[in-house]
């Protein structure tokens, strides 16, 4: 049994490793993906840590032939997964050293017809792993490969030989690549030749794997050399069963559409792209749920009875376990509340009253009014604006009586209206309280230098990791981390109390964030961006005046997206620094303009909104500035940027400013 | 297992305020490009001496190299080597991809010994980090890509047992970019040795090499005894101490992996120790991200190196 902090620390497939049958959490999309009835390929496309290795992993052979699974069915053998990962930095050294392109290409395809001449062979010790299996299915030590012999004679015969010759292959390409100047190439195998002749004999000798079609999926693709994309895009194009090529790749992954042929790989007629990050929106908060509550299980499996789970229904794909998961909106109801009370949040309201019964918080807030009185009406006290009945439209009239356009005495009557229970523009749940109180809470957190309280509870923590389950996971780690009240009895659910995780989750935060650094060859420079956004960012969110609360976005509005930008623009969304709002807002001018977005996941870090609001207006020079300038111009961004705007009145759908 | 071989190279060290005179000596002398002043001071030095002073390049992202601009090949650096027995390395202004390649040569060339030149900056340029004044930051190369040097590349495989050293320098990018492009969490499989410049060049510079790494090392798991300490100025600690760790480690360890992200003389140790192990039944190999140095990222010249390594009896 592992301790609650441990079962969410695992967050990289690669720390599973290959057999994830017993791990793998079924998403509502498994079936829309059409990967076990694939004719043509497949690319897929999502962010860092938003499952592709996992759901690969889940495809291949290790996983749908493990031991652990009770039965595989006939229709399982005709997709059989192959996964390749490739060392990238190894790949690299596939150029020049006075060789040619054409022998490189070789070397590249040698490679691939031994790694996937290998997954070939150990899928089928995959599939036949158990005595059982070995019954049924068998067969192995019959085959006879002689007819390999014809490409290489020391092939051998059997699959133990071949296996063998093509360990041995990688190592002579290995020593070849070492030592270029006094060893000639090794006998070079055309990959796609070899392994359609090698799946053809075994279809032949072994008739249980007549209908199998041999898939491989080529993890990290973006990482490959440009000619080895080009080389990879053929196969992807022209293969058909029994042998198919898939790809995972970040976002922007694809260098070149071009193969080493005369045609361009094309979406839809070549190959079909799935949106990792875009399938799992639609369900995610469930699926956050659901494997909040699996990993709990692992810890403490005593757990069971009391959460709205069953571990077997979460690994299903039948269609009837699927339907009671994704088409039962009770289900799906309690799981979210079952979560809700593990991870239990203040709403903006509670923390307006948490703000009213803290001293120091009470302070910052009394003392925010009084300044803006002091100014604009001497007469009033703050005593006058400040109601515990009332947190909210305190705390919200704090931010208001800084503003130019809101009369101080104006403001007054309408707190008193609301606190007499007359309406108004600060009744409960008015339009101005709702647009106002996360930012007007924030602030005054800010100012009073403390981890805000709202960064805390279940959907704020969904919010937070958008879509990306590594991100889940190391907020939760962190979490159950921080959490060191055991509960009373071993039958009771743990519940982490909003203090705790709103801190655990700014260092979880501050963590991810400086990870950002290690993120490709711009690492660096993409940590800069995020650093200085970040603090552009929270100087709006201290604004006392929160006449533009949560502004955590910008759009560039001036200057010119030159290629560098263009680059930099490209890597950032790559590895899910920023996010490229794909609605775009139609100017009068008929101009579309994009939002990128601040991955929210470093929210907590710089104590501003993960919500989605209200954007900022930048040029391409300030961007560049943020990535290549240094600390003092960047120093001189944040205080140039983070200054409050002009004061603009914002109008409602009705005209009425808000 | 133990590894049984042992170190063999010898190295004659020498250190002064200025150039160092034996090295003008030198009939070849191979230099790089001068980013900052004290590599401008030891190519200007070196153009005074007698030798033929030629400038050379490696693009690692095509293995190509040139000599004086010129594109050039294996053969061609071999007959430029051939018939000089005194050869210099300018290793202020080479990189370590440069020094590799001409470091291979230098065998079937038929010479026996090796002199670099370093010199140490009097300072790096650096800014406060904005949101810990007490750190500091330093951005002295970029566009790092890990990418394997031939004749120095094994393949790293998951799920086989390897080793990893990393010598560390001031920018925990490298280190931060090596995990994620391997994705280096597995401790199972994977067993991780940092090798920091203790003392450094100036007292207190080595608190720039621990504290930028802290939490990448807690990430890792890594504990004291995973940290080892070797002064940062000298070739042959650096060399020794690879050495000592690779022959503890053992051949039931894998692929013993070296990234010299830190000194130049911590890379010229990792590039004798890997010249020198290269072939064996236990493999050794480079994993090196090849950065570009930034224009100016040191200031003045601080104490000049002169080492010789005799590299066969």
């Amino acid at each position: 049994m592992t301790n609650l902090p441990e079962a969410f620390s695992k967050n990289r497939n690669e720390e599973t490793g290959e057999d994830n049958w017993s791990d793998f959490i079924v998403p509502h999309f498994i079936h829309d993906l059409g990967i076990k009835s694939q004719t043509k390929a497949h690319v897929i496309e999502g962010g860092r840590g938003c499952g592709k290795t996992t759901l690969l992993r889940y495809f291949c052979h290790p996983t749908q032939f493990s031991p652990r699974r009770q039965k595989v069915r006939a229709d399982d053998l005709n997709h059989i997964g192959l996964y390749w990962r490739a060392d990238t930095n190894f790949l690299n050294s596939f150029s020049g050293g006075d060789q040619d392109d054409a022998v490189w290409r070789a070397a590249f395809d040698h490679l691939l017809a031994c790694e996937l001449g290998k997954e070939i062979v150990r899928s089928l010790r995959s599939l036949n792993c158990t005595e059982v299996r070995r019954y049924e299915y068998g067969g192995l030590d019959r085959v006879d490969l002689s007819a390999l012999q014809d490409m290489d004679p020391e092939i051998g015969a059997s699959l133990d030989d071949l296996e063998a010759y093509l360990r041995r292959a990688r190592r002579k390409l290995s020593m070849w690549i070492n030592n270029l100047d006094c060893k000639e190439h090794p006998t070079f195998l055309p990959a796609s030749t070899f392994l359609l002749e090698l799946i053809g004999i075994l279809k032949e000798q072994l008739p249980y794997l007549k209908d199998a079609t041999f898939a491989v999926f080529i993890d990290e693709y973006e990482n490959l050399r440009e000619e080895q994309q080009k080389f990879i895009n053929g196969m992807l194009k022209h293969a058909s069963p029994p042998l198919l090529f898939n790809i995972a790749m970040k976002r922007n992954g694809l260098m070149t559409g071009a193969t080493i042929g005369a045609e361009a790989i094309e979406d839809i007629s070549d190959y079909r792209t799935i949106d990792l990050e875009a399938a799992l929106e639609r369900n995610f908060d469930l699926f956050a749920a659901e494997l909040l509550f699996f990993r709990l299980l692992e810890a403490r499996p005593e757990l069971e009875a009391y959460l709205p789970i069953k571990v077997e229904k979460l690994r299903s794909v039948e269609a009837d376990d699927m339907r009671e998961r994704f088409d039962n909106p009770l289900y799906k109801q309690q799981v979210l509340a079952a979560a809700a009370r593990i991870l239990p949040r203040i709403t903006e309201h509670d923390a307006a009253s948490e703000i009213l019964s803290d001293e120091k918080l009470r302070q910052v807030l009394t003392d925010r009014i009084q300044a803006a009185l002091t100014r604009r009406a001497p007469q009033l006290s703050a005593r006058d604006f400040i109601n515990d009945q009332h947190a909210a439209a305190s705390v919200v009239v704090g931010s208001l009586l800084h503003r130019d356009r809101e009369k101080p005495e104006e403001v007054f009557k309408e707190f008193h209206s609301a606190i007499e229970g007359k309406g108004g523009r600060l009744a409960v749940g008015s339009d101005l309280i709702s647009n106002n109180l996360f930012g007007s809470v924030n602030s005054i957190y800010l100012h009073a230098q403390r981890t805000s309280i709202l960064f805390s509870g279940f959907v704020a923590l969904t919010l937070m990791a958008r879509n990306n389950t590594r991100h889940f996971l190391e907020l939760a780690h962190r979490i159950f981390k921080a959490y060191d009240g055991e509960p009373e009895s071993k039958d009771t659910l743990p519940i982490v109390p909003p203090e705790v995780q709103a801190s655990a989750v700014r260092e979880a935060s501050e963590l991810i964030l400086g990870q950002v650094k290690g993120h490709g060859t711009y690492g660096p420079q993409l940590y800069t961006l995020a650093q200085c956004l970040g603090s552009v960012f929270r100087e709006r969110h201290r604004a006392e005046k929160q006449s533009e609360p949560e502004v955590n976005h910008f759009t560039i509005q001036t200057g010119d997206m030159t290629p560098n930008i263009r680059r930099y623009m490209s890597e950032a969304e790559k590895w899910s620094v920023l996010f490229l709002s794909r609605e775009t807002k139609m100017k009068t001018t008929g101009a579309q303009s994009f939002d990128f977005v601040l991955n929210p996941v470093f929210a907590p870090n710089f104590q501003i909104s993960y919500r989605k609001k209200r954007s900022l207006q930048v040029s391409s020079t300030q961007i560049l500035q943020m990535l290549e300038g240094d600390q003092s111009a960047r120093d001189q961004l944040v205080r140039e940027l983070g200054k409050r705007a002009p004061e603009s009145v914002h109008l409602d759908l009705f005209g009425a400013p808000i | 297992m133990a590894i049984e071989a042992r170190p063999q190279y010898q190295f004659r060290s020498r250190s002064s305020g200025d150039f160092p005179g034996a090295i003008g000596a030198a009939t070849l002398v191979f230099v790089g490009e001068a980013v900052d002043d004290r590599g401008e001071a030891s190519i200007g030095r070196l153009n005074q001496a007698n030798g033929k002073v030629v400038k050379f390049n490696f693009d690692p992202s095509q293995h190509a190299i040139a000599l004086d601009g010129v594109a050039s090949n294996t053969r061609g650096l071999r007959q430029l080597v051939a018939g000089h027995d005194k050869i210099a390395l300018d290793t202020t202004t080479l990189g370590l991809g440069e020094i590799l390649q001409i470091l291979r040569c230098l065998e079937p060339a038929g010479c026996r010994s090796i002199n670099f030149l370093y010199v140490e900056p009097a300072s790096y340029q650096h800014q406060h980090v904005a949101s810990h004044r007490l750190d500091q930051e330093f951005t002295l190369t970029n566009n790092c890509k890990f990418s394997a040097v031939q004749g120095f590349a094994h393949e790293y495989f998951p799920n086989h047992p390897s080793s990893h050293v990393f010598m560390l320098g001031f920018e925990p990018a490298r280190l931060l970019s090596a995990i994620e492009q391997r994705n280096l969490e597995d401790k199972n499989r994977t067993s991780f040795h940092m090798v920091v410049g203790v003392p450094a060049f100036r007292p207190g510079w080595e608190s720039n090499s621990i504290r930028a790494h802290l939490q990448a090392m807690e990430n890792l798991q890594l504990s004291e005894a995973n940290v080892k300490y070797c002064q940062a100025n000298s070739i042959r600690e650096a060399y020794l101490t690879l050495w000592d760790l690779y022959r503890t480690l053992g051949d039931d360890q894998g692929c013993f992996f070296v990234s010299p992200l830190g000194t130049k003389p911590h890379a010229l140790g990792a590039a004798l120790f890997l010249l020198e192990t290269k072939g064996f039944d236990s493999p050794t190999s480079l994993y090196y991200d090849h950065p570009n140095r930034i224009p100016k990222r040191s200031e003045s010249t601080g104490t000049w190196h002169h080492v010789e390594v005799l590299i066969r009896a």
